[in-house]
């Protein structure tokens, strides 16, 4: 079984940020794990399994820790009103807190988009995590950035409202100083810190820093198979964890969707005695 | 040669089973006929088949008559493998 408190955390930065904190009914284990969360659509639709996979550790004696990035979510702010290093900020904000709640090692988990804020922090030398296992990274901003354009594009598509080209959303961000895309406003700072951020980039820090897990989900059926991303290069294979976990793609899936199987390898990563 | 199979498979992977695909043609329409297709999933599909075939699409060829039926996403795909 676990507890769980809710909370307003004060940011070092700017407006306080929501912080959920699941834990064991036991009592403090000292170890930690933070859920770091996706961007935009992606981030709606994987709440449900990030609630999950909370309880799931909680349960299992681990102290667990959700947030809500400034501007997203639960927390304060209005969307596209922060920085790429305010959310860096958040992390560590939310790094301190769990230092001074008594946890000595402290892991992390991320989906998407949040690998690329967690490598950037990591390799930043703020924050050490024992454990860092990211669920299908986005390894280059660039090409993330590309598909928030293509989510435009196919927008319009899926809506039948008029045909839109990359020209024409690239004209939109000029004239509005943002990429709107599901509801959302993507400033062009942010777009700009996006495309920068790459895994390829920090990978020598991240094996060196921490104990890398990578999980890869494909569909049942797919080959399960363990291919290396590119971002790894060949002399660090021995050093990242990758794992191929045959489970739904659920923050792509239009109705809330759980992935029983990716739930089960990652608590079973965590509470894996070695 | 693009094998039908080859797009459903595709399709099938991005949609997560919300296909009924033993009873798909290349006449089946796409975009309008499934609900499942939002822009999400056509992302998706977009990045599977760049993915599995080996193409990169330009943005500007993306267009709404491309996801029209199972065909006209197949005759894309084999268009820009022979182009």
């Amino acid at each position: 079984m676990y507890k769980s408190d809710f909370r307003y955390l004060s940011s070092s930065h700017k407006l306080p940020f929501f912080l959920a904190h699941y834990s064991p009914e036991t009592g403090n284990s000292g170890k930690a794990v933070i859920l770091v969360p996706p961007f935009a659509e992606e981030l709606n639709r994987s709440k449900r399994m990030y609630v999950l996979c909370a309880r799931q550790l909680a349960a299992a004696g681990m102290e667990v820790y959700c947030f809500d990035f400034v501007g997203t979510g639960d927390s304060y702010g209005e969307w596209g009103s922060f920085s790429w290093s305010d959310w860096q900020q958040n992390l560590a904000d939310v790094y301190r807190h769990i230092k001074a709640s008594g946890s000595d090692e402290i892991s992390v988990i991320t989906l998407r988009l949040g690998a690329l804020i967690v490598s950037d922090a990591i390799a930043a030398g703020q924050l050490q995590f024992d454990k860092c296992l990211f669920w299908d990274p986005v390894e280059d901003g660039e090409i993330y950035v590309r598909q928030l354009m293509r989510l435009k594009i196919a927008a319009a598509m899926s809506e039948d409202a008029q045909a839109l080209t990359t020209k024409d959303v690239m004209a939109d961000i000029e004239n509005h100083g943002f990429l709107e895309v599901g509801g959302y406003q993507i400033t062009t700072d942010l777009l700009d810190s996006i495309r920068q951020a790459k895994l390829a980039k920090n990978i020598d820090t991240l094996v060196s820093a921490t104990q890398l897990h990578w999980m890869v989900l494909k569909n049942t059926g797919q080959s399960s198979a363990v291919n290396y991303p590119p971002s790894v290069p060949e002399a660090l294979h021995n050093q990242v964890n990758m794992h191929t976990v045959q489970d739904t793609r659920f923050w792509m899936q239009q109705e809330v969707t759980i992935a029983p199987v990716l739930l089960d390898k990652t608590a079973e990563l965590f509470t894996h005695v070695e | 040669m693009v094998a039908l199979e080859q797009v459903l498979d595709v399709l099938a992977e991005s949609l997560d089973g919300a296909l009924p695909i033993n009873e798909l043609n290349e006449e089946a329409p796409l975009l309008g006929a499934i609900p499942e297709l939002d822009s999400m999933a056509i992302v998706g599909i977009i990045t599977s088949i760049e993915e599995r075939f080996g193409i990169i699409f330009d943005d500007d060829e993306l267009d709404a008559e491309m996801f029209e039926t199972v065909g006209t996403l197949r005759n894309q795909i084999v268009s820009k493998m022979e182009n």
